[in-house]
């Protein structure tokens, strides 16, 4: 019985399947509809010696849980897992997406300038984030009221990290 | 010589003074925050002392910090790096206060250079020329301690100052020199780092610069006396904007540099950065070993330097002036040790003195590599008192040499910072190729310090043979975990102006300004992942299964079990 291993990335809006089927020495691996025979080594850990139909390439990988990194043939790529299918779904937790203000890079939160309740502009400065001696000043998407506040001066956030809840 | 160094800093440049001092039998210790306890440079010195938490006005700005651990591991030397305290006067005081040798020049050229307008002052009455400008009436330049000051690290001048990032001084972004990352505001400034200057100048100077502003000519640039790395300043095209250039102009200055000082400068279009490494013993001997051209840049942050500079080319006439009024501005302050004379060059080519770095710069490895020198070391041996056995006439330069810089950010957004892990580290090898990294694999970037991460240079024969070695070492890079301008990089290279040698300050911004990395992975990508992610499994498998699933036939990974590292896939 043949055994079939599969991995699944997400590649912008799309998902595409690897599948991999040992045969003999080497590989059969499908990409969407595409066929290879593959014969792979692996030296250091994640660093292989491929052979794709022929050709030669070293490749360079590492994970971690949300993302794949591939650097091959001169270039460096990001593969994301999976999302699930009913992600679009599962958008309404407690942080509505508009009127939230999020950490456009990683960094340190230098400062806050408003507090929960306080009545904010558009455009009105809110948090002042700071990475690498770049200072950041994040302003209010929207007029609104700030909701809830999701950081503290002092801690340091991860892009996309949402940080203050200002309902409108 | 001495017997040990203590390096005050972190990263690339540290793990470069480390190596130095290997070389030459000279023991080392190194100090580091806490978030850099694992760090390269860390690890690699003799001794390693904790300075204190992540931050760095808690540990590489505490200048009494690093002095303590100089003293208790018996150190007689501390080599300041570039950035944090390398252009701190105070800091260089303190170390010679405390008995050490600080390898660098004298704190009181540091405080010269550290003022634009006193450096210019000094240039002129050397006979050096300076971009045409005015001076107003400089008040007195006062410091505060160096303990209780922010930042500055990078390639910043001296932490005294405090930086905020600017806005609206796009246009004059061209005449600013060192590139860098504009530093963040302190938090500290309100007490006490005002200057005495403060209000001096007042509204009362501004018909004083009015004056002078319609001598100079439009359209010229407000800049802040205590500024420097293409900071504070304001581009004025009429009169009529000056009155307000001023104000906002000195109020930027207060607030950044705790200093309100301005001074006025004609603006030049267009201009192309040249500057030129100096070395001076301490007997009088000064040499310099030829120009660097700063080819790409990208708001005050530098990206690409080469040398020889294009613009030289074939123009050995102007190498020689440029170098002899490089040679007599050191001269003029009586320069000990290595640093570096920045022009700029105009449309006529004419060369004007902008400011002089009184440190050891990032891209000092394309000097090295196209004279052969190494100025770590020579920087070491002139602190501990020996001649420069070599007359400028025995100097010359031989080949190309290019460097790119690796940033911890993404250029897709809108370059701003990235941090991470390093989880796969790759550097470039081969003839002529070099890599100044403070980078191993498991290093954590984090948000507190500079973005650079590395330094790749590589030398060639001519221009053309090191833009190739450079585009084929970066297609060799490998840096996985944290988003760096790499492909950027890549792209950068492969542009056809920059393989011309047509680049100017605008390149990027004019060329690249939507750059976003390619989206589409071929497949043999997913192959790559996949079968990575097949082969880790099985590895996992190994190690839990043993016997007992290694020949279960329902179990799908018996297949994998059978892998050994190293060999062909084979039964």
């Amino acid at each position: 019985m043949p055994i079939h291993k599969q991995f699944t990335y997400q590649i912008g809006e799309q998902q595409k399947t690897v599948t991999i089927e040992p045969v003999g020495d080497r590989f059969r691996v499908r990409v969407g509809e595409v066929e290879y025979i593959v014969s792979v080594r692996q030296g250091e850990p994640d660093q292989l010696d491929l052979e794709v139909d022929g050709q030669q390439w070293q490749a360079v990988v590492a994970r971690t849980p949300a993302r794949h990194y591939v650097a091959v043939a001169g270039e460096t790529w990001e593969l994301e897992k999976p999302r699930p299918q009913r992600s679009k779904s599962h958008a309404h937790g407690s942080a509505p997406d508009t009127g939230s203000l999020t950490a456009t890079m990683p960094g340190l939160v230098r400062e806050i300038l408003v507090a929960e309740g306080s009545e904010v502009g558009r455009g009105d400065t809110l948090v002042v984030l700071e990475a690498m001696k770049m200072e950041l000043r994040l302003t209010a998407p929207s007029a609104g009221r700030v909701r809830r506040l999701h950081c503290a001066a002092g801690q340091v956030v991860e892009r996309g990290q949402v940080l203050v809840e200002i309902e409108e | 010589m001495f017997d040990k160094v203590l390096i005050a800093n972190r990263g690339e440049i540290a793990v470069r003074i480390i190596r130095a001092c290997r070389e030459m039998g000279i023991r080392t210790v190194a100090v580091y925050s806490e978030a850099d306890a694992a760090a390269l440079h860390t690890r690699l010195a003799d001794e390693a002392v904790l300075l204190g938490p992540a931050a760095a006005s808690e540990s590489y700005l505490r200048g009494d910090r690093i002095i303590a651990a100089a003293l208790q591991t018996g150190c007689q030397a501390v080599h300041p790096g570039y950035g944090f305290l390398a252009e701190n006067a105070d800091f260089a005081t303190a170390v010679a206060e405390a008995g050490l040798v600080f390898i660098g020049p004298s704190p009181g050229v540091i405080r010269l250079m550290g003022s634009k307008t006193a450096a210019r002052e000094q240039m002129q009455a050397a006979g050096v020329p300076v971009v045409p400008g005015y001076h107003g009436e400089s008040g007195p330049s006062t410091s505060s301690g160096f303990g209780a000051e922010e930042q500055g690290s990078g390639e910043d001048r001296s932490p005294k100052r405090s930086f905020v990032k600017l806005q609206g001084s796009r246009g004059a972004e061209e005449q600013g020199s060192e590139g860098e990352w504009s530093p963040k505001r302190s938090f500290g400034e309100a007490q006490g780092t005002l200057s005495g200057g403060a209000g001096e100048q007042g509204s009362r100077g501004d018909e004083e610069f009015l004056t002078a502003a319609q001598e100079i000519g439009y359209p010229l640039l407000v800049k802040a006396v205590a500024g420097g790395g293409g900071k504070g300043m304001r581009l004025v095209q009429t009169a009529a904007e000056l009155p307000d250039a001023l104000v906002s102009a000195r109020r930027e200055a207060l607030h950044a540099f705790g200093d309100e000082r301005i001074y006025l400068e004609k603006y030049l279009a267009q201009p192309r950065h040249i500057e030129f490494q100096i070395l001076a013993d301490a007997h009088g001997h000064i040499i310099h070993l030829f120009e660097r051209e700063c080819s790409v840049q990208r708001r005050h942050q530098k990206i690409i330097e080469e040398t020889p500079a294009p613009l030289l080319a074939g123009d050995e006439a102007l190498r020689q002036r440029m170098g002899q009024a490089a040679v007599a501005a050191a001269q003029a302050v009586n320069y000990v040790n290595a640093g570096t004379i920045e022009f700029l060059v105009d449309a006529e080519r004419n060369f004007y003195f902008l400011e002089m770095n009184t440190r050891l710069q990032v891209e000092h490895p394309i000097t090295e590599l196209v004279t052969g020198l190494d100025l770590v070391k020579w920087q070491l041996r002139i602190a501990a008192g020996e001649s420069l056995p070599f007359e400028q006439a025995d100097l010359s330069q031989r080949g190309h040499a290019l460097e790119c810089r690796i940033y911890a950010e993404d250029p897709a957004n809108n370059f701003l910072p990235a941090t991470g892990r390093v989880l796969q580290l790759v550097e470039p090898v081969g003839p002529g190729v070099r890599v100044d990294s403070g980078l191993a694999r498991g290093d954590v970037v984090t948000p507190h310090y500079d973005p650079l991460l590395a330094k790749l240079i590589v030398l060639a024969e001519d221009r053309a043979e090191a833009i190739q070695k450079l585009v084929s070492a970066l297609r060799q890079y490998v840096l996985l975990g944290v988003t760096t301008n790499l492909p950027f990089l890549r792209d950068l290279l492969a542009h056809d102006l920059f393989q011309r040698g047509e680049t100017t300050t605008g390149l990027i911004e004019q060329h690249f300004g939507d750059w976003q990395p390619a989206q589409d992975p071929p497949d043999l990508v997913l192959i790559a992942a996949a079968l990575g992610e097949m082969l880790e499994r099985g590895e996992e498998a190994r190690r839990r299964g043993g016997e007992e699933m290694m020949n279960d036939p329902y179990n799908p990974w018996r297949e994998l079990s059978n892998f050994r590292i190293g060999e062909v896939n084979q039964k």
